[in-house]
């Protein structure tokens, strides 16, 4: 749709008419109420496709009408001069507990994981804090959206795509459930001095794996059981809500998001992917890359992170994470960057956009970074018909920044969440600015009182 | 799931191909050697030469001559002999071609635990000042080299932070492939590392077992008992001086811990204080006050810019995280504009990692100066070049390019605070330890090495065949991962 209008030589005012025709109707009736918003004279990015500078973004009610260098600014818009500026989507965090925790070492403030192994039925967005510091810090940097999820056990839960703003964590929701969060056992034997004997390690993860299979078992048990209600002779089901959430992944709606980095973790979720008849998602960092000719031929994407990691193994060559994307790129695999998703992360999620580039200074083309950051990343969380990418009729979720917004050095001057601007001020702003205007003080003062060791002070 | 150490008998033929393939395997072996052999890799350094001279790069000095562009560096027998344009070149000097590529001062972290052999904590007691982390430098740490191919050339070891007054610090640079004393920074100042706040009151070990202190105000109370004891026996041992030609005179029995203490009153041994909340930093200056001693640095200071004049008029140091924050509650104020904040009210502030994974990137630590308060992009590279090295009394010596100083440098292929630029060579005293040209033309030697050996143990079927290839590694070989940021949050 973008190239629609960008094509277009002559001057056209934005009316439903040069919309393309789905973004049409679903705009019909918003734009005859709506404020239009049009950013005015910056570098456009739209990333599905090359920067156009010196153009004009047009936005109304939440959506982007039109973009490109030969648009008319409607009458009657709000004009924001963005001249020297540059116009991005905004960043997504693929993989995130952003909203579920707030200070990691407080149990109290953080809602990350369940306890026990089957938790199908735990949704990641109901336990959103809409007011948690962490939210505004991180948008500061570009990142607006994010896919949460929780953490524990085997079966984590449902995950969800989220806004970072707010007023109910109904409101953040943009899209619930998106994948069935499932942590991979580890497969691999411990040798360790610490580990458990071998055969109590292989039991304790052949128990897993039983668990795992059994739930599948179980809810495709259900769901029939359920579906063969009304039937004569059979009698109604009891209710179960694990087995009720499993449907949609079973169903091939939503994927199945595995947590795994090892080989054997991999190969084996893709097995049981394939035995189940389920669409897969890898979250993955580590050897990821050492399978990537398996995912790209079968179409699996990773969701990867972080790149800003160690390397596994002490022989490993000391750049193997920051290279991960770059191998997975030239092997043709679908994949997009997560920052981590553990609650120690989550604080600094920020930093998402630098892990990306990274991957640029070791291989990865800075396009392709960006995109994995922005457009892959909502693609492959389901929700790309609305979000990563600027173009006609997708959701006005954008931020004007001063520069590339993956160099730390670039500020982000400006947010837009669905059409409406973001205050980018955050728990780190107003302490700076209460602080730097703070006066210096009197005098180099001890109080008299507080010197409770010169009494007994010795010696010459 | 393949069973371990399942045995699978071959037929008579097959040995003869294994003995064949074994045979062609030591022919490998023998040329491989060089590469891949054990302990060539990671790539030792190469013997250094005599005279090295950087030629046509945008050189950072971090000192008076500020950043110089299409400029030369020579450096000759370890040191910096001359920077500036057109050098000439002794006949033996190693050349390297900078042209297009930026020159800085070897990096410095002021909080490192990388390189130590086994726990860096001696739990036991509030105060352990008697333990050396000069004692536990693991030379074998691979986070030497990994460090090494970020920039990285000179770290702060740190004992922990359980206690209030913890162990004694050992600054090393970063030469891989010497022994442990090899690695020891000679002309160094030594140190100690003191604890304040959650940590040392260990508020986050539930299962810890009860040890005084259990609050801020106990640690404050540790730490004052420790140095009234320190001034007492100095005095013992004065007046043992000034009395010991007299009959019946006993000298004082000797106390390790003490001694480290009386060091610090006499202003010869460096506090390192690690710390988070401006209640805590103040706590600490007006006890220093009172003991007439200067705390070098406050380590992390996360709340160091509600008190920056404070530090500033003590002359501490504040060696801090660009931007870690809410991973505990006392750090719940930490901003990422304190960096920037402390230095324009005249705190002589250093960027560090406590992380071997952080440690390698410290240059993109620096740029969030840049990012958060506005930094110049000069000022900020000091945070990870000359500050530390002040903060460390090594700035004679260290931390500039500058004529007379050690030839500690980094070569970058851009911009040295630009996410997408990485490090081509690190130089140490004039010799080159890390070399991505290099380490990528080796690596590929090292893999291929590496399958030829799996694959001769798989057909002499004594381990189990695991793809991504298990890694055993004795206690010894500890790759240095301690943060002590962390220790109570990620057990």
């Amino acid at each position: 749709m973008t190239t629609n209008v960008r094509s277009k030589p002559c001057k056209r005012t934005l009316t439903p008419r040069v919309l393309g025709a789905a973004a049409a109707v679903a705009l019909m009736a918003s734009v005859a109420q709506a404020e239009f918003v049009a950013l005015v004279g910056g570098t456009i990015h739209p990333v599905s496709g090359p920067p156009i500078e010196n153009a004009t973004l047009v936005m109304s009610d939440a959506r982007i009408l039109g973009l490109g260098r030969d648009i008319e600014v409607p009458a009657g818009a709000r004009v924001e001069d963005v001249t020297g500026l540059h116009v991005y989507p905004a960043l997504v965090d693929a993989n995130t507990v952003l909203g579920l925790v707030e200070v990691s070492s407080v149990p109290g403030t953080v809602d990350v994981s369940e306890m026990g192994d089957v938790n199908p039925n735990v949704r990641a967005e109901i336990a959103l804090n809409p007011d948690s510091e962490i939210l505004p810090v991180t948008m500061a940097n570009g990142i607006l959206v994010a896919m949460v999820a929780a953490r524990g056990g085997l079966i984590a839960g449902t995950a969800a795509v989220i806004r970072l703003q707010g007023w109910t964590w109904e409101d953040m929701t943009i899209e619930s459930p998106v994948g069935l969060v499932v942590n991979w056992p580890s497969m691999r034997i411990d040798h360790s001095a610490a580990a458990k004997p071998e055969d109590k390690q292989i039991e304790e993860r052949d128990t897993k794996l039983r668990t795992l299979h059994a739930a599948f078992a179980d809810a495709r048990a259900y769901v029939k059981a359920v579906s063969a209600e009304g039937t004569r002779g059979i009698p109604q089901h009891d209710r179960d809500t694990r087995w009720e959430a499993m449907r949609p992944v079973l169903e091939g709606k939503i994927p199945l998001m595995v947590a795994a980095n090892e080989i054997q973790q991999i190969r084996a979720a893709l097995k049981f992917a394939e035995d189940e008849d389920l669409r897969l998602v890898l979250l993955s960092s580590g050897d990821v890359w050492r399978v990537a000719d398996e995912l790209a031929a079968r179409q699996i994407p990773v969701i990867l992170g972080p790149v800003h990691d160690l390397p596994d193994r002490r022989w490993e060559p000391y750049d193997s994470p920051f290279t991960v994307a770059m191998k997975l790129h030239r092997a043709g695999v679908r994949f997009c960057f997560a920052y981590g998703a553990d609650a120690f992360s989550a604080a600094h999620a920020r930093n998402l956009p630098y892990q990306a580039a990274t991957a640029a200074a070791y291989g990865l083309p800075p396009e392709e970074a960006l995109r994995g950051v922005t457009q892959y990343a909502a693609e492959i969380l389901g929700v790309g018909d609305r979000l990563g990418t600027l173009e006609a009729g997708k959701e006005a979720t954008l931020i004007v920044t001063d520069g590339d917004p993956l160099e730390i050095r670039t500020q982000v001057k400006r947010a837009f969440m669905a059409g409406r601007e973001v205050d980018l001020a955050n728990r780190h702003t107003r302490l700076y600015e209460k602080y730097r205007h703070r006066p210096p003080p009197a005098a180099a003062q001890t109080p008299v009182a507080g010197r409770q060791s010169s009494a007994g002070k010795s010696g010459p | 799931m393949m069973r371990r150490g399942r045995v699978v008998h071959s037929s008579p033929g097959s040995i003869d191909l294994a003995r064949a393939s074994v045979a062609v395997a030591i022919g490998l072996v023998v040329t491989a050697s060089s590469l891949a052999a054990e302990g060539n890799w990671p790539p030792q350094a190469e013997p250094a030469p005599r005279a090295v001279l950087v030629r046509g790069a945008t050189i950072w000095t971090c000192g008076p001559q500020g950043i110089l562009t299409d400029a030369d560096l020579l450096a000759v027998q370890g040191k910096i002999v001359r920077i500036g344009r057109d050098l000439s070149a002794p006949a033996d000097a190693v050349i390297v071609d900078a042209r297009g590529k930026h020159l800085t001062p070897g990096l410095i972290d002021c909080h490192s635990h990388s390189d130590i052999v086994g726990d860096v904590n001696e739990y036991s007691n509030s105060c352990t000042a008697e333990v050396r982390i000069g004692d536990v430098v693991n030379s074998k740490s691979i986070a030497l080299y990994r460090e090494l191919a970020g920039g990285l050339t000179c770290a702060n070891q740190l004992h922990g932070s359980a206690n209030a007054i913890g162990g004694q610090n050992a600054v090393i640079k970063l030469r891989w492939g010497a022994t442990p004393e090899g690695l020891l920074f000679a002309g160094a100042p030594p140190g100690i590392k003191f604890a304040l706040g959650e940590n040392p009151k260990r508020s986050n070990w539930s299962a810890a077992p009860p040890r005084y202190p259990k609050t801020r105000m106990g640690v404050e109370q540790v730490i004052r008992e420790r140095f009234l004891a320190a001034r007492d026996y100095d005095r013992a041992w004065r007046e043992y001086q000034a009395h010991k030609d007299k009959r019946n005179v006993i000298a004082p029995r000797r106390d390790l811990q003490l001694e480290t203490l009386v060091e610090i009153l006499h202003g010869e041994r460096l506090v390192h204080a690690h710390s988070y909340r401006q209640d805590e930093i103040l706590m600490l200056l007006r006890l220093a006050d009172e003991f007439d001693f200067r705390v070098a640095t406050f380590q992390h200071v996360l709340e160091g810019y509600k008190v920056a004049d404070e530090l500033a008029r003590a002359g501490s140091g504040a060696s801090s995280f660009s931007d870690w924050w809410a991973y505990k509650f006392e750090v719940y104020d930490a901003i990422p504009h304190s960096g920037s904040l402390m230095t324009e009210r005249g705190v002589v502030v250093s960027f560090n990692s406590d992380s071997s994974e952080l440690a390698r990137r410290l240059n993109l630590e620096a740029a969030k100066a840049v990012k958060y308060g506005g930094m110049a992009e000069a000022e900020a590279l000091k945070l990870v070049t000359l500050n530390p090295a002040i903060q460390l009394g090594v700035q004679d010596k260290i931390g500039s390019l500058e004529e007379g100083k050690d030839a500690d440098f980094v070569l970058w292929n851009g911009h040295p605070l630009s996410t997408y630029t990485l490090c081509e060579q690190t130089w140490i005293e004039g010799r080159r330890y890390f070399d991505r040209g290099r380490d990528e033309s080796e690596r590929a030697g090292m893999l291929a090495e590496r399958d030829m050996l799996l694959e001769k143990a798989r057909a002499a079927k004594k381990v189990e065949e695991t793809s991504s290839g298990t890694d055993w590694k004795p206690s010894y070989l500890n790759d240095g991962v301690h943060s002590c940021a962390l220790e109570e949050v990620r057990p």
